[in-house]
């Protein structure tokens, strides 16, 4: 489990993951916050540069937004068919609202406008220097470790519910609707956090052989490039000028 | 269920990074060093456990579990779920950064009122108050986060209304088959390692 585009040699991936998460908190609340539709359409222009940056490789990987859109279409597909306005369409039974399908169009193009640019700025680092750089965006100590420790875990017990899994499954184990199965699960889950007790436990002595007094050591640094200061300072002007157009 | 980025007005995103904020602060003062790796730890297991998809009827709804975090975890439940979904929005872009504290708020903070409501229940240790903790944590958790979700889409507009009926109606389900699990995950803590539930404060 890695960041979809982290291996890569494109611009993107060279500039600084602290540049990459402030240009994207900056645009990504500019968006968020916008209400209106030509001002959502003004941003267009800098997602569509910055994937035209990436390269065919990013395309793959907008496929999985599809899915992580459910919600989104389930919210634009109840505008169009509940809102009440005076321009309706009539199909029969049904009945479809021209400003409710504005506004659904709208929320998903500032959703979609914002997922791309997660994508393309944070997902073009490997997960660990972001939280490295989010340690020097100031983001307390122990939130940090914890990310760092989640993460490097998450794939450990991932691991072990797929041998329960098989191991269940090779003694003919169905997931159905019925009490048993829930009862399989959850015994899977009751033992999944028992190792995790133990675990936790172990991991802790092993920080504390190493020494461990509150702060991780790194051995890599970030450092500040030319092409960092050109990249933030071409999009902030683009975000000012979008942002000015606006009075 | 996330709320996507650019849905909710920017009042409602500021207010929930604020609340979560609290939460997560709340949640890290009573986290020692010792408890780092543990909290860590579980808020893996728990993002493992969201991948499980556990069939009802024809369809399948995947664990929340945030009851169950709750239980545990008491107040840090704020920094663990922050965390989990942090990490689902990187990886998975699921929900989003600017909805990340809404999301964190939605999930988190029935999740200490069920630690409230079960921590007496808990340190009974008998079998009939464990049953009773795990039905009330899976009920209180996911109906209330169900019903954050409806109001906020209900601030958007009167024009969710409908679709806010929906969400809770959809995590009916969800609470039904999270209670089952409960139960027996609670049961199994206390044959296998009552520790764990001794350690519930």
């Amino acid at each position: 489990m890695e960041n979809r585009l982290s291996q890569g040699r494109t611009l993107l991936h060279k500039i600084d993951p602290r540049i990459k998460i402030l240009i994207f908190l900056l645009f990504a609340w500019g968006i968020a916050l916008t209400s209106d539709f030509k001002e959502a359409l003004l941003f267009t222009p800098f997602v569509a540069i910055l994937l035209m940056v990436t390269g065919k490789n990013v395309l793959k990987a907008l496929k999985p937004l599809l899915f992580a859109n459910t919600f989104l279409i389930f919210i634009v597909l109840s505008m169009v068919f509940t809102y009440k306005s005076t321009n309706m369409i009539h199909f029969g039974f049904l009945s479809l609202s021209m400003d409710g399908l504005k506004y659904g169009l709208f929320l998903f193009l500032k959703s979609n406008e914002i997922l791309i640019l997660m994508l393309l700025l944070l997902s073009t680092s490997s997960v660990f220097s972001i939280f490295h750089a989010l340690h020097h965006l100031k983001l307390p100590d122990k939130l940090t470790q914890m990310l760092f420790f989640t993460y490097r875990y998450i794939h450990t017990i991932k691991d072990e519910y797929d041998t329960m899994m098989k191991a269940v499954k090779c003694r003919g184990f169905k997931p159905k609707t019925s009490i048993f199965t829930y009862k399989t699960f959850a015994y899977i889950l009751g033992n999944l956090l028992l190792r995790s007790y133990r675990k936790a436990d172990r991991v802790y002595k092993a920080m504390l052989c190493r020494g461990f007094r509150g702060t991780f050591p790194v051995y890599t640094h970030f450092s500040l490039s030319i092409r960092d200061i050109i990249f933030v300072v071409l999009s902030t002007m683009f975000f000012l000028a979008v942002e000015l157009w606006r009075f | 269920m996330h709320i996507s980025e650019g849905v909710l007005p920017g009042w409602l995103l500021i207010s929930g990074w604020g609340l979560t904020a609290i939460g997560t602060y709340l949640g890290l003062r009573k986290l020692d060093d010792r408890e780092i790796p543990l909290a860590a730890l579980l808020a893996a297991t728990f993002f493992v456990a969201s991948l499980i998809h556990v069939p009802i009827g024809p369809a399948s709804v995947h664990l929340i579990l945030n009851g169950l975090a709750g239980i545990l975890l008491g107040w840090t439940a704020f920094p663990v779920i922050l965390v989990g979904l942090f990490l689902q929005a990187i990886l998975f872009q699921f929900g989003g950064i600017t909805v990340l504290g809404v999301n964190t708020f939605n999930m988190a903070l029935p999740a200490v009122i069920a630690y409230y409501l079960c921590k007496g229940l808990i340190k009974k240790r008998n079998a009939k108050s464990l049953v009773v903790a795990g039905v009330v944590a899976a009920f209180v958790s996911i109906m209330g986060s169900g019903i954050l979700v409806a109001t906020e889409l209900l601030f958007v507009g009167e024009a969710f209304k409908k679709t806010a009926e929906l969400v809770i109606l959809a995590h009916f389900p969800v609470a039904v088959v999270e209670s089952i699990i409960n139960v027996f995950v609670l049961l199994f803590l206390k044959k296998s390692t009552s520790e764990i539930l001794e350690e519930v404060k």
